[in-house]
């Protein structure tokens, strides 16, 4: 039987802002997704910790994170249109950072098969130096860095609708990660473009597929089969991160994405097909807004690694985006061809 | 110095706020005088997002009421643009995207703060923008 890591369940309450779609009640409808499993005596519940400031520093500025600690301490405010913080939001993002290093930990002791971190605030958008898109620190580069200091290989799976702009400017020209992102193409953050590829000494592992409006989740599924794949089986990742935001289901409010529940679940077995053996595969929550839709794909995504029978929203197909799959698997291709890593 | 044959491109800012609203007068007035085109940008956040509207067109209107001062210029010198994206990234992609001679902001937008490091739009532009960059003061007392 699949065992199961769940990190959190970390709605940290005291980070909130009336009003504000990133709001503790999102971790509770991704909680009650996963209790719906019914996973039992499968299910490995590990408490979040407090990440540390050496281990945030993997990843961002040593200036940020003090400017970031004194700003919280001060009462906090806005960062950015976008993004607040107030007195206990640094605790808050040191947590959510610790709950994805605590889930890691627990697989590479061979504690459980997969893990699902479900924790806020979310990351992607934290660049090295600011908070941005809700995001503070940047926790699934938080938990990559960590194993790619240790030698491991990492594979990041981006499915949130928007573009992780801050773990791709982390990793730019990492060769020990590669940052694989689907998203709604001319959308919040303004990055992603598919010609976006990496840095110098590691062209072609950062990969974008920009998505129209509307796409639907076959698109998503032909993506990681014909861009991802072939890549994925020259890289070798040892390890496979997925940035698992729910914000491209059909029915969420800050996107027009047109992805269903099901389509998460047949999403979650590809990138589980990329992982070099079972409990190397993690789920870090990231954007969702609508609570209804975060429960029902938390569900489908995790119910489709560990096997347990539900039912899912009907997998989604004919949507525009034929033509974004296709420029993205030229360029890749070409790069393939002439990189070694 | 500033004159016709190295201003003919400006980019300004723009977010609604008291701030915003007079960086755009100063550029308006600029640009009168320089015979330069003006290029409002006004960068489309999260929250902004309205389902069904991916272009953010809905933000239209608005836009066109934050820069009304640049309504004395002729028709084909101003261009009024929505851009995803956060204030700092939108603005320096659209200088970049448009070879703008001269790039005006205001002090502090609708979402900044008084931490200089983390959230300051226009010092974050003075370290990366790729032309000069004009900061138009708050009103005293501001």
């Amino acid at each position: 039987m699949t065992k199961a890591v769940v990190a959190g369940p970390f709605a940290a309450p005291d980070h909130s802002l009336v009003g504000h779609p990133e709001r503790p009640s999102r971790v509770t409808a991704a909680a009650a997704g996963i209790d719906a499993l019914g996973l039992d005596r499968d299910r490995i519940d590990v408490e979040p910790r407090l990440a540390t400031v050496d281990e945030l520093s993997r990843v961002h500025d040593a200036s940020y994170l003090r400017e970031l600690e004194a700003f919280c301490a001060s009462g906090g405010g806005r960062l950015d249109p976008d993004t607040f913080a107030g007195t206990e939001s640094w605790t808050a993002a040191r947590q959510a950072s610790g709950a994805g290093l605590a889930a890691v930990d627990a697989l590479a002791a061979g504690r459980a098969d997969v893990a699902f971190v479900i924790a806020r605030p979310p990351g992607h958008h934290a660049l090295a130096d600011r908070a941005m898109g809700f995001c503070l620190v940047n926790n699934v580069a938080v938990s990559a860095s960590a194993l790619a200091d240790a030698g491991e290989r990492v594979l990041i799976v981006d499915w949130d609708v928007h573009h992780g702009n801050g773990t791709q400017a982390i990793f730019w020209n990492d060769d020990r990660v590669c940052y694989v992102s689907m998203h709604q193409d001319r959308f919040y953050p303004g990055t992603g473009a598919v010609d976006e590829v990496g840095g110098p000494d590691a062209l072609g592992l950062t990969v974008n597929i920009p998505l129209p409006a509307r796409a639907t989740g076959d698109l998503m599924e032909r993506a990681l089969d014909e861009v991802v794949a072939p890549i994925t089986e020259r890289f070798a990742p040892t390890w496979v991160l997925v940035s698992a935001g729910f914000d491209a289901h059909r029915d969420d409010p800050l996107a027009d994405l047109a992805l269903s529940s099901g389509d998460f679940a047949r999403l979650a077995t590809r990138v589980r097909a990329f992982a070099p053996a079972s409990g190397r595969l993690a789920f870090f929550l990231e954007g969702g807004y609508d609570l209804e839709a975060i429960q029902k794909s938390v569900t489908a995504t995790l119910g489709a690694i560990v096997g347990e029978r539900h039912e899912n929203e009907p997998a989604t197909n004919g949507g525009p985006g034929a033509e974004a799959v296709s420029r993205a698997r030229s360029v890749h291709e070409d790069l393939l061809r002439h990189q070694q890593w | 110095m500033v004159n016709e044959t190295i201003v003919s491109t400006i980019v300004v800012g723009v977010d609604g706020s008291d701030d915003s609203r007079r960086a755009v007068q100063w550029a308006g007035r600029l640009a009168g005088v320089v015979g330069a085109r003006v290029i409002a940008v006004h960068a489309v956040g999260l929250l902004e997002h309205e389902p069904g509207d991916p272009g953010a067109e809905h933000l239209r209107p608005a836009l066109e009421q934050w820069t009304e001062a640049l309504e004395a210029l002729p028709d084909d010198r101003v261009e009024r643009r929505l851009v995803a994206g956060d204030p700092a990234g939108a603005v320096a992609e659209t200088v970049a995207a448009t070879a703008a001679d001269l790039l005006v902001v205001g002090t502090r937008g609708a979402g900044a703060h008084g931490a200089v490091g983390l959230g300051s739009t226009s010092l974050r532009l003075a370290e990366h923008c790729a032309c000069p960059l004009v900061v138009v003061p708050a009103l005293s007392g501001q």
